[in-house]
């Protein structure tokens, strides 16, 4: 797992470059969020197209990273593929996250 | 009209698996399940799932069974009578309190940021996904029952 991490105006996007958030990646998750997260300000932006698994250690993972960012920042999704969608949706963690429709966030094409 | 050709039914069929119970371990265990069971014919929607309940299930028996050790054993049975799979999971783990599943926190969202739950969704999952799920323990070892069927599926 991977993240990659992009800064506009007013936000950071940080994509997930994983194929799972699960038990077997959830604490890594959680360590590589930490360190992107802190170091940031303003509304965190989590890209999850690449993710296509996620389970209730994963949905974990997510809601202790949303507790990282605090209260004062706005913490949101993108990207969520159906199965993920539909752990959101099951858990009814699709109305605790802002979730953006759009299947990917508009990253700057350069230095990538 | 042409005629459609008939509804491929998946067979009766059975298969055993052993694992253990490391993270990783697990996740190889589930992704071996899965693609047995999309040869056997079970669509995308059963697989995604068996996925999700056997990854729920199993990192209970791994986190609480076994408390996390690495080299706890489950033995995973598949039983498939379409429509219909019934899989059963056998560790020799530490027993569920009270010999009894937990219900799983009800998804809440009036809550504040700081009481959101990490944890507990897993079950709560399981119960909604299965048309039957059951625990028994006999002779020191753990024996979970989980049944789904072409009902239980649609809520996911």
């Amino acid at each position: 797992m991977e993240l990659v991490k992009h800064s506009d105006a007013d936000r950071t996007i940080i994509q997930v470059v994983a194929s799972r958030i699960d038990a077997a990646g959830s604490i890594r998750f959680k360590d590589l969020m930490r360190d992107e997260v802190l170091n940031a300000s303003g509304t965190v932006l989590v890209d999850l197209s690449a993710v296509n698994f996620v389970d209730s250690s994963g949905l974990g993972a997510i809601v202790a990273v949303r507790k990282m960012i605090g209260a004062d920042r706005d913490m949101e999704l993108a990207g969520l593929t159906p199965n993920v969608e539909k752990v959101f949706r099951l858990t009814r963690m699709d109305k605790v996250f802002k979730i953006h429709e759009t299947p990917s966030v508009t990253v700057p094409t350069e230095g990538l | 009209m042409s005629r459609s050709p008939p509804l491929a039914v998946p067979p009766e069929t059975q298969f055993t698996l052993r694992t253990f119970s490391s993270p990783i371990r697990v996740r190889a265990a589930i992704e071996k399940i899965c693609l047995n069971l999309r040869e056997i014919g079970f669509d995308g929607q059963w697989c995604s799932v068996v996925e999700l309940v056997l990854a729920e299930a199993l990192n209970n028996v791994a986190e609480h069974a076994y408390r996390g050790a690495s080299y706890g054993v489950i033995n995973i049975t598949v039983t498939t009578s379409a429509p219909e799979i019934r899989i059963e999971l056998r560790d020799r783990g530490h027993p569920m309190p009270n010999g009894q599943i937990p219900t799983g926190y009800p998804p809440r969202t009036d809550m504040s940021l700081e009481d959101l739950p990490e944890g507990g969704f897993g079950w709560f999952m399981i119960r909604r996904l299965t048309r039957l799920l059951a625990y028994e323990r006999c002779d020191g070892e753990n024996h979970l029952i989980l049944c789904l069927d072409s009902k239980s599926i649609e809520k996911f």
